[in-house]
């Protein structure tokens, strides 16, 4: 199925008139075209909508937001745009490797692990640098914790096992110390979600929650009270920032079209007002070498190594 | 205290009494009644909340995902609203008695025993394992455990139970009794002026009556009738019923007290008509001998001048002792012609012409129209008594009024003037002789007297009223059947 964004159409059109050789061409299928041209609506449903799979990397229920978002790249892309979002990492990367979503903003460690099938189009820039932490919170009242490896025989929370500074780091961690997840608490459990973790660790479920550091530095702008709950023990070394990848089914030239919008997004006063939402400074292009921290975290750990 | 009270202030008090102790009465029932429905309530919310709950955890409990069902306990609780019926805690305990997720992880710790954490929970996990029927009991005097088992294809994987604590009395209807008593201070705000409106309709006839009771004795009764003017009320109420009553009574005691006085006089005065009567024959004897020897003595005897102004001197001494006594014996003579509508002309010309009638301005008017059987002589002297007074107590520039009418088998004469009218203690002594103390005055003080004992020979009444500025004599005098022309008589029945 070919594509036609709508910049491609317009330069299709001036080559016609320059080039006058079809008139029948013209007188054919002109209304056609200025059907098409009368508005952005009419010309995008000629397009296939983009679907982009979002996975909780991103704080949850933003609704509006999010409705703001697919206005503003809607209008930069000049074809419809859907946000896809599933309970899991897993699912929105099973939607991306088998080509469901063209796009995807995923975490560092899925993307590791199918580096071959999913290209890089941006990461996101949190506090001038493609970085993010894993922290490690606990419930405000417990102040004895000072590492992971106090919290034996916890109850503790993790964000999804697809996740690198939800599951894999603190994972890493253990295994390190000899121990692992399962043998170090007496139970855990996975919230599939970032703020979930806070939210568990904040009312005492959970005695203890590997969490996104930016999402919990995004909440805490948003809704202190919850994470004034929790008291981040450490903070982990610095990791690729999760990535927006793009799947098989988006073309170099839809793909390079979005990056383009993306980038350009801190260059216009919306984009940056959804920048600033976001709690991000702007995207930038990254080379896959960044989250190679992250792939051999994901091999020792898969390897069993310690 | 309390009866020391006017029912001024009783009455509202009394009805706001009434309404409180209603209003009280009927909180309380309804308030108990709400409160002891509250448990039938948290044991039915318990029961239907435990099933929407064991249904919805029944599937993460299966898979082991512990957020979905701690989610899905939390959210009843996060609800606005309905907090009455909200429970204190829901816990979901899995099929080995574990506590698999609780609303308050604090307490009951992910895979920890409830009853370990919580003894009032001992021995309830062991008991509602054994049965897939919702259970339920108290945990102590206010906390209720409602248990429901979690069922997958019929088999029991575990139970949620939901703690309810019954609310305070007041936490439950404090603002229920806020209403109540803001209902109850503006019903007081509306009753309380109709109660004293009550009360003052009450007590003001009551007062009114015990003020007058209180100066019977003191006053005299027609005085306190008068000021209890007949009630305008048609009601047959007491009070209105008393008020007549009371009314009627004070008019007899002033009857009875008018007779009592009107009697007295009439004794005193018959008394004294018969003491003038006894010593005026007792003078009128000698006196006669004394008067007839100085006549012989005068005709015979030829004295020295010296004597013979002596003689004089006595002569108008005993003359004039006579006419006193005369005056106070009064004989109604009743000789002389019927009288007739010339004598009472004669008598106003003669009135006219004393000395006093000069100025005053004197209306009369009779109405008889030929002779009145009744002699004329006491008749003419009455008047002219009568008129004398009225014309020196009207003074000068004053005015005298007379008629004159014969009324069914009687003759009415009245006389009134407009000078300064008879003081009320003065008034039961006025028909005695010398009793006016005009002593400045030309009269001879016997005036009255003189009218008093005629009216009653002539078996008639004489009475008189007296205000500032008209003073009333009247007469009534019965006519005689038949008459005598020579006869010289008393009429019997004196």
């Amino acid at each position: 199925m070919t594509m036609f964004p709508p910049g491609n159409m317009r330069i299709g059109w001036g080559y016609a008139l320059v080039t006058n050789r079809a008139r029948w061409f013209i007188g054919l299928f002109l209304p056609v075209v200025f059907c098409m041209l009368a508005g952005m609506q009419s010309v995008a449903t000629a397009d296939r909508t983009l679907r982009i799979g979002l996975t909780p990397v991103m704080l949850e229920d933003q609704v509006r937001f999010l409705d703001r978002w697919r206005g503003y790249l809607e209008k930069r892309l000049g074809r419809e745009v859907e946000f896809v979002r599933r309970n899991s990492y897993g699912e929105i990367i099973e939607l991306a490797l088998r080509g469901r979503v063209d796009f995807a903003w995923l975490c560092g460690f899925p993307y590791v692990q199918h580096r071959d099938a999913l290209n890089l189009v941006v990461a996101p820039l949190y506090d001038g640098e493609p970085l993010y932490q894993s922290y490690l919170i606990v419930p405000v009242s417990d102040d004895t914790t000072r590492h992971l490896l106090d919290l034996r025989g916890a109850i503790f929370a993790y964000a999804d096992p697809n996740s690198n500074s939800g599951w894999l780091y603190p994972e890493h961690v253990l295994r390190q110390a000899g121990s692992s997840g399962e043998r170090h608490f007496q139970r855990t459990f996975y919230t599939w979600g970032h703020q979930r973790v806070i939210e568990a660790v904040a009312a005492g479920l959970a005695e203890g929650g590997a969490v996104d550091g930016y999402v919990w530095e995004t909440l805490s702008r948003i809704e202190p009270n919850l994470t004034a709950r929790t008291r981040v023990v450490s903070r982990s070394d610095h990791f690729g920032f999760p990535p927006i990848v793009a799947t098989s089914a988006a073309d170099e030239a839809t793909s390079e079209a979005f990056r383009e919008v993306l980038l350009g997004m801190v260059e216009d006063p919306m984009g940056r007002e959804l920048l600033d939402e976001l709690n991000l400074d702007g995207f930038a292009h990254v080379e896959s070498s960044l989250y190679e921290s992250i792939g051999v975290l994901s091999r020792e750990v898969a390897e069993g190594r310690y | 205290m309390l009866e020391a009270l006017s029912y001024r202030v009783k009455v509202p008090l009394n009805i706001s009494l009434v309404v409180m102790v209603t209003v009280g009465v009927i909180t309380l029932t309804l308030l108990g009644y709400n409160y002891r429905l509250m448990d039938r309530e948290m044991l039915q919310g318990g029961e239907s909340l435990g099933r929407v709950l064991a249904k919805g955890v029944a599937a993460p409990m299966l898979r082991d995902d512990l957020w979905t069902v701690w989610d899905t306990l939390r959210a009843p609780m996060d609800v606005d609203g309905g907090e009455s019926l909200r429970p204190e805690t829901v816990t979901v305990i899995d099929g080995a008695g574990r506590v698999f997720a609780s609303t308050r992880p604090d307490v009951f710790r992910v895979a920890s025993r409830p009853g370990v954490v919580d003894s009032r929970y001992a021995d309830l996990s062991g008991a509602s394992a054994d049965s897939a029927a919702v259970a339920s009991r108290w945990l102590d005097g206010d906390s209720l455990l409602v248990s429901v088992p979690v069922l997958v294809d019929g088999s029991e994987i575990g139970n949620v139970l939901l703690e309810y604590r019954r609310p305070a009395f007041f936490d439950r209807f404090g603002g229920a009794l806020q209403q109540v008593f803001a209902t109850t201070l503006v019903i007081l705000l509306i009753v309380l002026p109709i109660g004293w409106w009550l009360g003052m309709r009450v007590a003001r006839p009551l007062q009114e009556l015990a003020g007058l009771m209180d100066r019977i004795g003191t006053e005299s009764p027609s005085r306190l009738r008068h000021e209890l003017p007949a009630g305008a009320q048609t009601g047959r109420d007491e009070i209105v019923r008393l008020r007549a009553r009371f009314r009627e009574m004070l008019g007899q005691l002033a009857d009875k007290e008018m007779l009592e006085q009107e009697m007295v006089r009439a004794d005193r005065l018959a008394a004294l008509g018969r003491l003038t009567a006894g010593i005026a024959h007792e003078i009128n004897n000698p006196l006669g001998g004394m008067l007839n020897a100085l006549s012989t003595q005068r005709r015979h005897g030829r004295g020295d001048p010296v004597t013979e102004r002596t003689l004089s001197l006595l002569e108008r001494g005993l003359e004039q002792v006579r006419d006193i006594v005369a005056a106070l014996l009064v004989e109604a003579r009743f000789k002389g012609h019927d009288l007739r509508p010339e004598d009472i002309a004669d008598v106003i010309t003669l009135v006219e012409s004393d000395d006093h009638g000069s100025g005053v301005d004197l209306e009369w008017e009779h109405r008889l129209e030929g002779p009145v059987p009744l002699p004329s002589t006491p008749v003419r002297q009455i008047l002219i008594n009568l008129l004398l007074n009225a014309v020196r107590a009207a003074g000068k520039a004053g005015y005298v009024g007379c008629w004159i009418e014969c009324e069914g088998q009687s003759l009415r004469l009245t006389v009134c003037n407009s000078g300064r009218h008879i003081p009320e203690a003065q008034m039961g002594h006025l028909f005695e002789p010398f009793s006016t103390g005009d002593t400045d005055d030309s009269g001879t003080g016997l005036g009255l007297w003189v009218c008093y004992q005629i009216v009653q020979q002539l078996n008639g009444r004489i009475d008189v009223r007296s205000h500032p500025g008209r003073t009333c004599f009247r007469v009534e005098l019965p006519l005689m059947e038949r008459r005598d022309h020579d006869a010289e008589a008393v009429p019997a029945g004196r």
